[in-house]
């Protein structure tokens, strides 16, 4: 195999240059920012890419997302050290925004053109994570992989397909817009060919509310409802961040544990199931989000007073996803969940479902316990979990000399 | 299905007539649908059990025939007892773990497994399926009908003295053609044998017994839903049989794009009316 090593580095500094001419010093590196989420403006402003941690965790969720996972191609580590600077160098411009540079009549525009002349920030996240293959014999990584960074095993109601598994890095991109994201995946692309390739890709949107409240999914329910209250630094070092003392590599501090899990809807089957079983399957009215027996999407079941499940079933979704008890208060996940929809299958039905998506500090801890409670639930039989993967999000870049990885390589 | 689910949400299971689907279905939905108790249906689970129990001693015979052949080294002769013996079960109406981890045993695929294919756990018809169509294995066939044999004989045995619950019977109604849908139509469980059409087939008489079966509670709250489903059910018979070529079944993936959309819309339209079975059957109580 050969790289097109000089067309690779070459487009790797274009564009980087002018656009951090023009907008260094626009980000605040210790700053977490909560952006509004706006489904039908028409742009949205910048979210600062530097920081401790990567955006796209904290960042509340724009209405466009894909998820890319990707296998290094890349044959040594100073060509993967590279591949991380110039996603860096990518990424910090994207989600900047900016008039392309101009690369004169001798050379393809360096912009596709989709965003317009003047490229619009529109909340743009670009978050990047590796998985445990990155740490195979290729790179000699072996002695700094994040020590609770796994392979995804199938749990028992899985149905999991080796074409929507794997994946050396995965590239989550979060925009205002979905002309945003294909312009920032072409950008991230283009800028890495022979370095990386995309493994598998699942583009997802989040619903406006409806009416308010939260999001809804293909199965017509309020999702991401329970999430904790990350915004807390305290609560995010106990259940979101990697932080000293847990026997990590010191450069993963900061990081965090992402799993994605596309997850299957069979919504045919779901829309011919009362609403008494939806309801009971969840744990919620489907029309206010409340839990059952309650009133407002925003209240909390009282599970030492329903012990016996008469409001909420003891196996409902809901329930047992997180049983609030001060056993699995440690358990609990971020989630930044998005529908995806994929066209039909051979049999005519609609493929469509969710892109579980979630950050947490444990693997084993969080999301391996939540799902082992959620094993045999009813919900099982209306979805099936079919691709996905565990990654590790770097630590942030803390300044305009820094870069994604740096830690890792450097280390 | 929602079994499970039934264990602590009891009487969850009930007519919404708000809920009525729209269109063409709506009409067969009921006004006034009956409660029934678990003991007034003891007459139907009996029934069920008794249907079950013969098919089950019938399903023993024909693996057993299975094995023959194939100890015969006759491979023709084991496709063809495996078509038959697999259709029998689909007669059952096995959908939906309706047996458990031994249903699993008998008729999982390796989809659910950590390893696939290759895992330990991937065991049944399936297994065989493999062994006779793709992989060309007597040997490994003749291993794996074994453990069919045994998985099908400790199911038959146990079967007469499981309790069954009554919601068991609404829910199954609807969902064995589900199951059908997901698994066979998307040729997801097709290991080389190319026969899901057939197992269709069998999945709709598996339903139409359970439909005939459920038709004294139904009726009286439903008075059209049996006969609506009955030619929603032909129509799919129907487009079932106008897969085969030259008498012999084709795989989903095979068949002409118009046939297959006949299938998938004749399942489809019978599925909108069967999910009104278990609204319509509002059982009381658990089990018998």
């Amino acid at each position: 195999m050969t790289i097109d090593r000089r067309r690779f580095l070459l487009r790797s500094g274009l564009g980087a240059v002018g656009a951090f001419a023009a907008l260094s010093g626009s980000g605040d590196a210790d700053a977490d920012v909560t952006l509004p989420v706006s489904g039908n403006d028409a742009t949205l402003g910048p979210v600062p890419f530097e920081g401790r941690h990567q955006a796209g965790i904290l960042t509340a969720l724009p209405p466009a997302a894909a998820f890319l996972a990707l296998d290094v191609i890349a044959e040594d580590r100073s060509t993967l050290t590279d591949l991380f600077r110039t996603v860096t160098a990518r990424a910090r411009y994207l989600t900047a925004g900016g008039v392309p540079p101009d690369l004169g009549t001798a050379s393809p525009p360096s912009d596709s053109g989709t965003l317009g002349a003047d490229v619009p920030a529109d909340a743009l996240t670009v978050t990047l994570g590796v998985s445990s293959s990155l740490f195979d014999d290729r790179f000699a990584l072996a002695t700094r992989r994040p020590i609770r960074l796994t392979t995804m095993r199938a749990f028992p109601n899985d149905g999991l397909n080796p074409d929507w598994l794997g994946g050396d890095l995965m590239l989550q991109l979060c925009a205002g817009s979905t002309d945003t994201v294909l312009h920032a995946l072409r950008d991230i692309t283009r800028h890495t060919r022979g370095a990386m390739q995309v493994r598998w890709r699942m583009d997802g949107f989040i619903s406006p509310p409806r009416p308010t409240g939260l999001p809804r999914n293909h199965l017509g329910f309020m999702d991401g409802i329970a999430n904790p209250d990350v915004t807390n630094p305290k609560i995010a070092d106990q259940l979101l961040w990697v932080v000293k003392g847990h026997g990590e590599p010191a450069w993963a501090v900061g990081g965090s544990y992402h799993v994605i899990r596309l997850i299957r809807m069979f919504t045919e089957f779901w829309d011919r199931v009362s609403l008494h079983v939806q309801q009971a399957t969840i744990g919620r009215y489907r029309a206010s989000g409340a839990p059952l027996g309650m009133t407002s999407y925003t209240d909390i079941p009282d599970y030492a007073k329903d012990r016996h499940g008469y409001d909420v079933p003891l196996t409902a979704h809901m329930r047992l996803a997180n049983p609030r008890t001060a056993i699995t208060e440690p358990s609990r996940i971020l989630r930044r969940g998005y529908n995806y929809d994929l066209g039909v299958d051979v049999n005519g039905t609609l493929n469509m479902g969710l892109v579980f998506n979630c950050f947490q500090q444990d693997l084993l801890r969080q999301f391996e316990a939540t799902q082992t409670r959620l094993v045999d639930e009813p919900l099982a039989d209306y979805i099936r979990p079919f691709g996905g993967g565990y990654f590790f999000a770097l630590p942030g870049v803390r300044n305009s000399e820094d870069w994604l990885g740096r830690g890792l390589m450097q280390a | 299905m929602a079994t499970t689910l039934l264990t602590t949400a009891v009487l969850v299971v009930g007519p919404d007539a708000s809920s009525a689907p729209a269109g063409s279905h709506a009409t067969t939905a009921a006004t006034d649908p009956t409660p029934v108790s678990s003991l007034q249906m003891a007459p139907e689970i009996a029934s069920y059990r008794g249907y079950v129990t013969q098919k089950l001693g019938l399903e023993a015979s024909e693996v057993q025939l299975l094995a023959t052949a194939i100890a015969a080294g006759q491979v023709g002769a084991a496709r063809a007892a495996w078509l038959t013996a697999h259709l029998t079960w689909h007669r059952i109406g096995g959908a939906y773990d309706a047996f458990g981890d031994l249903g699993l045993a008998i008729d999982g695929t390796a989809l659910r497994l950590q390893d696939g294919i290759l895992s330990p756990q991937f065991t049944g018809f399936h297994k065989v399926e493999l062994d006779l169509w793709q992989n060309g294995d007597l040997a490994a066939a003749a291993t794996d009908t074994a453990t069919l044999l045994s998985d099908v004989d400790e199911l038959a045995g146990k079967f007469p003295h499981e309790s069954i619950s009554a919601a068991e019977l609404p829910l199954r109604t609807h969902d064995i053609l589900e199951d059908a849908l997901r698994d066979e139509l998307s040729g997801d469980d097709d290991y080389g044998s190319g026969t899901d059409m057939a197992a269709v087939e069998a999945d709709v008489d598996g339903t139409r017994e359970l439909l005939s079966l459920l038709a004294p509670v139904l009726n009286p709250g439903a008075p059209h839903l049996e006969a609506t489903a009955t030619n929603e059910l032909n129509k799919l018979d129907a487009a079932l049989a106008a897969t085969r070529t030259n008498g012999q079944w084709v795989a989903v993936t095979q068949v002409p794009l118009a046939q297959r959309e006949q299938v998938d819309g004749d399942i489809g339209a019978a599925l909108e009316t069967l999910d009104l079975v278990p609204e319509l059957v509002q059982v009381k109580g658990l089990t018998t």
